[in-house]
């Protein structure tokens, strides 16, 4: 199988100001992801899975070009990322609660913004929101301002602009994070649509279930490294669900 | 540049379409005028005392200045002056001896105004020398208060600058009515810039937090730092924005200031005043290359905030100072040049010194320059702040 994406011997490292270093001990600097390295492969959902603080979004804002690596590589089709910076962000959708929507704009208004500034034209523009809108039961309420939409409405908002650049690989860091259950298996439904569009999707997610649901490998991350990785069928057994797998390396991982 | 225009048009939809926007927009503008008209009347309505159209006036003259040839042109002169009240004035002329005498009438209000004359006052005046007119008036009236300011002025507006002896109640004081204008100049060039400046900042200061350290605050700025756009084409489109909504909002200030400081200046009925054109264009551009500065200033400090409320913090000082300039400016000699490369200090000494009529070309010049150049720095400073990733996304 075409390997999309290969990250190799990722670290980042964040220097710490004065209110943080007592947080940690002093110490001058934080390393949050170290030495990490998975692949990713053409049209299947690799999923990171960890506790809060292991690394995942780090992982995934730096393999989004939010942030740079400390040092390591990110290759995407064999090219680094961060010499194509511009070509590698078109190629490149990126969810997270974090990011989100000015409540000022429309759905429609926010969706040819974004699609204008990943270098669209207006007719692919148009051609791609109507097979997103469609997707999402959007057109109903793309003139409303994002601040007015319900929480359900607004996910579907930020998943339609992240995909309004039709991008090869999609980054979801705890896409069902705060949604109700109607939502979140809608959520689940459509990652699973667009991986049968062959897109490639990598999801960071404390959820076992989730992981179980959608992704075809896994890499369980703790403090910043990746202590297992696989193919999800290769890691659980009859004996030991995902779950287990996760608290068996969690209560060893000083040993 | 593609990617300029399309982040400064949403920019712009965001400014022009939200209502409380506009009003911050547009509000100064308002105010400006508002507030100066009022301005302007409560201080005409100190100076020259309440409207007395319909008052008796009685002014008693000396008639013993020189040549009676001379004498009769004074009268006509003064007569037809005073013509707006002519169903309403009365002259009288006495001789130099009688004065104490009809002193004593004024103070009853009997009489409102007499004008001594020196001995030949006229012929001294046309020799070029220097001489003096006597007015008494009686202070506590405010009919003869309005008179004496209508009737010295006309008689110096005749006459040009020359020495007046004033007595209320007949206690001689020795004021220059020539002064009247500059003291009342040096009032608003003392009151502009601090209005100005504030009301002008208010708009910066406002608009900035919200557009920079609000959407890093509401994690909307996180996606279009994502998208394949340099960030110093974000800086360069936002500051643009800001820029030019901030202009607009300068410009209405700008036409409340040069619609209400006529209203100001005529509200205090005998000082006509009015910008020249380059009285305009200089206040023109000192405003505008004193918004790109304020603006650039507070984008780069709320670039570096991580919210609103933090970026409101670092630039509440900043209101303060403006103030502090305000009032210092009124103090600053402008042939100074070395102020014009002091931020603020020089835009309010500019202003100021417009509205006195004491500006100088060179002052101007400079402190537009070392606006813009000081613009150029915050500027760059901002692009830098958006391309550092602890900065804009507060990593640690």
């Amino acid at each position: 199988m075409k390997i999309r994406l290969e990250v190799k011997n990722l670290t980042k490292r964040f220097k710490l100001n004065s209110k943080t270093r007592k947080v940690h001990n002093g110490e001058p600097y934080l390393i949050a992801v170290n030495d990490l390295s998975f692949n990713v492969n053409d049209g299947e959902i690799y999923g990171l899975l960890g506790p809060n603080g292991a690394g995942k979004t780090t992982t995934l804002r730096m393999i989004s070009t939010m942030i740079k690596p400390t040092s390591g590589e990110i290759l995407f089709d064999g090219d680094d990322i961060y010499k194509n910076l511009y070509n590698a962000r078109k190629k490149i959708g990126f969810l997270t609660s974090e990011l989100k929507l000015d409540d000022f704009f429309t759905t429609d208004y926010i969706f040819n913004y974004f699609a204008s500034l990943y270098g669209m034209k207006p007719k692919e523009i148009e051609e791609n929101k109507k097979m997103i809108f469609d997707k999402f039961d959007i057109w109903n309420f793309k003139d409303q301002k994002i601040g007015n939409l319900s929480t359900g409405q607004k996910q579907k908002a930020s998943l339609a602009i992240t995909l309004a650049h039709n991008p090869d690989i999609i980054i979801f860091d705890e896409p069902t994070n705060g949604l109700d259950v109607i939502t979140a298996k809608e959520v689940e439904d459509f990652l699973l649509s667009l991986k049968a569009e062959g897109k490639t999707i990598i999801i960071s997610t404390h959820i076992f279930s989730l992981v179980e649901k959608l992704c075809d490998r896994v890499g369980i991350i703790f403090d910043g490294k990746l202590v297992k990785e696989g193919y999800l069928k290769d890691i659980v057994s009859k004996d030991k669900n995902l779950e287990t797998v996760f608290f068996d390396l969690y209560n060893n991982r000083d040993k | 540049m593609k990617n300029i225009i399309t982040i400064f048009k949403k920019e712009m939809k965001r400014f022009f379409t939200d209502r409380r926007m506009l009003a911050a927009l547009f509000l100064p503008g308002i105010l400006i005028y508002v507030l100066y008209s009022v301005i302007g009347n409560v201080i005409g309505n100190t100076v020259n005392g309440s409207t007395v159209s319909n008052y008796n006036y009685s002014i008693v003259e000396t008639n013993n200045y020189g040549d009676s040839s001379k004498q009769s042109k004074l009268d006509m002169y003064l007569k037809a002056a005073l013509q707006t009240y002519e169903d309403t004035v009365e002259i009288k002329y006495i001789n130099k001896s009688e004065v104490d005498a009809y002193k004593v009438d004024l103070k009853a209000d009997k009489y409102q105004l007499i004008i001594d004359f020196d001995d030949s006052f006229e012929l001294n005046v046309t020799s070029g020398i220097k001489s003096n007119i006597n007015f008494y008036y009686n202070g506590a009236s405010n009919e003869s208060s309005f008179i004496y300011e209508a009737t010295s002025s006309l008689i110096e507006s005749a006459y040009g600058v020359y020495s007046v002896n004033i007595s209320k109640d007949g206690t001689a004081i020795n004021p220059n009515v020539s002064d009247k204008n500059v003291t009342f100049l040096k009032i608003i060039s003392f009151i502009l810039p601090m209005v100005l400046l504030s009301l002008l900042s208010s708009t910066c200061l406002s608009l900035a937090p919200e557009s920079i350290a609000g959407e890093k605050e509401r994690g909307t700025l996180g996606l279009v730092l994502i998208a394949p756009i340099k960030r110093s084409e974000l800086a360069v489109a936002k500051v643009l924005a800001l820029t030019v909504t901030c202009l607009v909002s300068g410009l209405t200030s700008f036409l409340g200031l040069v619609f209400s400081l006529p209203k100001m200046f005529n509200g205090i009925g005998n000082i006509n005043f009015s910008f020249g054109p380059l009285e305009i264009v200089g206040l023109l551009f000192i405003i505008l290359s004193l918004l790109i500065l304020l603006i650039t200033f507070a984008s780069f400090v709320s670039s570096f905030a991580k919210s609103i409320k933090e970026a409101s913090g670092f630039l509440g000082p900043l209101t303060g100072l403006i103030v502090v300039v305000g009032i210092l400016s009124a103090f600053l000699n402008t042939t100074n040049i070395g102020y014009a490369f002091v931020p603020l200090l020089n835009s309010a000494a500019c202003l100021s010194s417009v509205v006195s009529g004491t500006t100088s070309l060179a002052f101007v010049i400079i402190t537009i320059v070392s606006n813009l150049f000081y613009s150029a720095v915050f500027a760059y400073l901002m692009i830098r702040m958006f391309n550092d990733e602890n900065v804009m996304f507060n990593v640690h």
